[in-house]
């Protein structure tokens, strides 16, 4: 796991996302605390639900998997055996992603301009233009990329709710206007995303972002170090003081996670 | 619902939790799969829609 942390740390913001199931049954409501006291600066993607796409080969952990951009397994293993070799196939991956893949020049083309700068309008140009003319073999891929357009299309644009409803409103901000920004160009996407960045301008959510400051500004406090009984005091006191909101809701949530014990049985 | 019907749903669960936890090949598409639950995710919660994106599973534990 610390490898897959700092690989995070070294890729996540040029696409790459490390996934960490727990496969040992500790409890979905300990996990949030558990890899804050352990690991306080962690930015994994955790699954707290047990779910995995497919059942690790092998004899135990650790373990890991690396799944290519085109959606294939590429490695499998005990990733303490071979941090090179992953972190190699990781930046190929990165580079595939930028300039596309595909079976001929325009399906590669265009899932360079989807995958590579969420170009989604240009794309979908791309592949527009290329389908009325294409052969055989080049029209299944390019209507495949068609697929896959809309699916990233559709996921970034289910963004922002799937972050508010984490109260995570000021991510959910962030990730409205990117996605306006990435569908400029096509009206009737603009459209939707305009109503979306709206949606985060009501009374109440205004309300919340407000509140969420204030609570990040608690977080802060804490700096890059596991959290104290401190920070979890605080957490309380915030949540008590804004009884009924969202993001109190959520501060109770991190006060259980800063007051967890992972030396517990 | 008949005996049969019963035979053939019970079947058909078994099959796909099977298929839900089948090992896989290097080079054989990974499956969907929706996270009921992420933390620290950018508001997509699928392999289907992680595509695009080198991924690294994790399988981690406590003890």
């Amino acid at each position: 796991m610390p490898h897959a942390i700092k690989m995070q740390d070294k890729y996540g913001k040029d696409g790459f996302v490390a996934l960490l199931l727990e496969s040992q049954g500790l409890d979905a409501s300990d996990i949030p605390g558990f890899m804050w006291k352990r690991f306080p600066t962690n930015k994994t993607w955790l699954s707290t639900s047990g779910d995995a796409p497919f059942q690790m080969t092998g004899g135990g952990l650790p373990h890991a998997a690396l799944v290519g951009v085109d959606g294939t397994l590429l490695w499998e293993g005990n990733p303490n055996g071979a941090p090179k070799k992953i972190e190699e196939m990781v930046e190929a991956e990165l580079k595939k992603s930028k300039s596309g893949w595909g079976k001929g020049a325009i399906a590669k083309k265009a899932r360079g301009l989807l995958y590579g700068k969420n170009a989604f309008v240009d794309a979908a140009k791309v592949v527009a233009d290329a389908l009325a003319n294409a052969k055989d073999d080049e029209k299944e891929d390019l209507e495949a990329v068609a697929r896959e357009i809309e699916l990233r299309r559709e996921a970034f644009k289910k963004a922002p709710k799937v972050l508010s409803e984490d109260a995570r409103y000021l991510e959910g901000v962030k990730a409205a206007e990117n996605y306006a920004k990435w569908v400029k160009g096509n009206p009737e996407w603009e459209n939707e995303a305009n109503a979306i960045v709206l949606d985060f301008q009501r009374p109440e959510i205004v309300k919340e972002l407000d509140l969420e400051k204030g609570l990040k500004k608690i977080l802060a406090s804490a700096g890059d170090k596991a959290p104290t009984a401190d920070l979890a005091k605080s957490l309380r006191t915030f949540a008590k003081k804004n009884d009924g909101s969202r993001m109190a809701a959520r501060a109770t949530l991190l006060a259980a996670a800063a007051e967890f014990d992972p030396n517990k049985k | 619902m008949t005996l049969s019907r019963l035979v053939r749903g019970v079947g058909m669960v078994v099959v796909l939790t099977t298929a839900a936890l089948a090992q896989l090949k290097v080079g054989e598409l990974v499956p969907d799969k929706t996270f009921a639950q992420m933390l620290n995710s950018d508001g997509r919660k699928s392999m289907a829609e992680l595509k695009g994106s080198p991924v690294l599973i994790d399988w981690w534990g406590n003890h």
